[in-house]
């Protein structure tokens, strides 16, 4: 199943003369916004949601197994 | 009083100063590295081995500090050393400003030395800025498992090793991470990669001396914050969605991938405490991944790293662990 996810911006269009005299952990740089407004303002909401339903259903109990 | 080291932007640290103050401790002074604008002008004197600060009007000397809480930042006395401007001079002028900063970074150094000698301290300045390798090292030494490693120069030599397995590259330093200003709301990162055989075809024959590391085909992955002996630990689920596979930090805001709290198996626990106390660090938080047979990999650890994202979806209420492990050690310093 596809899942809906946000685009991942392309790496920086750098030279590629230059690129590949940098290490390889540098060669792909990606330029992106701090996080968008309406995507912030979400998450804000469902963390508060979560917050308090986790929180009241004593959500914190470690698990030790996961289960898929 | 209780002494707090951070950045402006740390919203951690208000946090845990909010439960500071829920939990009776009001003599609270938080200096923020970052902070350029603010007026109160530090004042500090080191007589050898006793210092004394002034902040506006009130003198601490070392003695009223019942604990230190080192967050993050180093060059906390910011905008102590003067600006001088030889611009008939360029070139001594950037090496007369790199002077400065090694004289910074040194004084810096030498009073949180004073500092960590005198007062209970959680986290460490001069052990917040690790060397990735030989963290590796010590985890092993640890007899924790880590997946093997190889820098080289040489693009047939990294050949070679991803003939034999997949391999994954970042920095051996700190990844790349910069925010231009806020009007331009744009930063820059780099991520965990994968490496394939077709990049290094494009690379010449000697290249920058590159990090790459075996993949481990994860089950899941363990983020844990590490609080004085207490290991809090989350199981992320970022192996089913294509953004996260290799690194989880390309977050997928849309559909965020599934984080729960998590136990540690008891030995690969009683590992990490071996590796703190290697380290001698006694916070920080530390990457796991576990692969399709269950074992545990150790990656690496951050002494200064967020633990908002441990804290906030397990409800381990990491920050009112920090502010009662700072009351207690302000309350055990006093008591000695």
């Amino acid at each position: 199943m596809p899942r809906e996810t946000d685009p991942i911006e392309p790496p920086l269009k750098l030279p590629r003369s230059e690129i590949v005299r940098l290490p390889l952990g540098y060669q792909k740089i990606y330029p992106k916004p701090l996080m968008p407004k309406r995507i912030a303002d979400k998450l804000m909401v469902d963390n508060v949601k979560f917050r308090v339903r986790s929180f009241s259903a004593g959500s914190n109990k470690p698990i030790s197994k996961i289960v898929e | 009083m209780i002494f707090i080291f951070s950045s402006v932007l740390d919203l951690s640290t208000t946090d845990v100063m909010r439960w500071l103050h829920h939990l009776g401790v009001t003599d609270v002074l938080r200096v923020n590295y970052d902070d350029a604008a603010n007026d109160r002008i530090v004042e500090f004197n080191v007589d050898q081995d006793i210092l004394s600060f002034r902040f506006d009007d009130r003198v601490i000397p070392l003695s009223e500090i019942g604990a230190v809480w080192y967050r993050k930042g180093r060059h906390w006395l910011c905008n102590q050393f003067l600006d001088v401007n030889f611009s008939d001079y360029p070139k001594f002028a950037a090496y007369i400003a790199k002077k400065m900063f090694a004289e910074e970074l040194r004084l810096s150094e030498y009073l949180h030395f004073v500092i960590e000698n005198a007062v209970p301290e959680l986290g460490s300045p001069v052990r917040s800025d690790l060397n990735k390798l030989m963290v590796l090292h010590a985890a092993r030494q640890a007899g924790l498992l880590t997946p093997r490693f190889l820098i080289s120069n040489s693009k047939a030599s990294l050949k070679t090793a991803l003939a034999e397995d997949p391999l994954i590259t970042k920095p051996i330093s700190d990844v790349l991470y910069l925010f231009e200003t806020e009007e331009t709301n744009f930063g820059y990162y780099t991520y965990t990669e994968t490496v394939t055989a077709a990049a290094l075809d494009e690379l010449p024959d000697r290249i920058s001396p590159s990090f790459v590391q075996e993949q481990i085909i994860k089950k899941f992955e363990v983020r844990v914050f590490f609080l004085d002996g207490q290991c809090y630990a989350m199981a992320i689920f970022s192996q089913g969605d294509e953004q996260t596979r290799v690194d989880f930090r390309q977050y997928n805001y849309t559909k965020p991938n599934r984080t729960v709290p998590f136990t540690l198996p008891p030995d690969v626990e009683s590992k990490l405490v071996r590796l703190f106390e290697l380290l001698k660090l006694n916070t920080g938080s530390v990457d796991f991944v576990v692969d399709q047979q269950g074992r545990f990999f150790f990656l690496e650890v951050n002494p200064v790293g967020q633990f908002t994202m441990v804290s906030a979806p397990c409800n381990y209420f990491l920050e009112k662990q920090i502010a009662l492990t700072l009351r207690q050690y302000a309350t055990r310093n006093r008591s000695n």
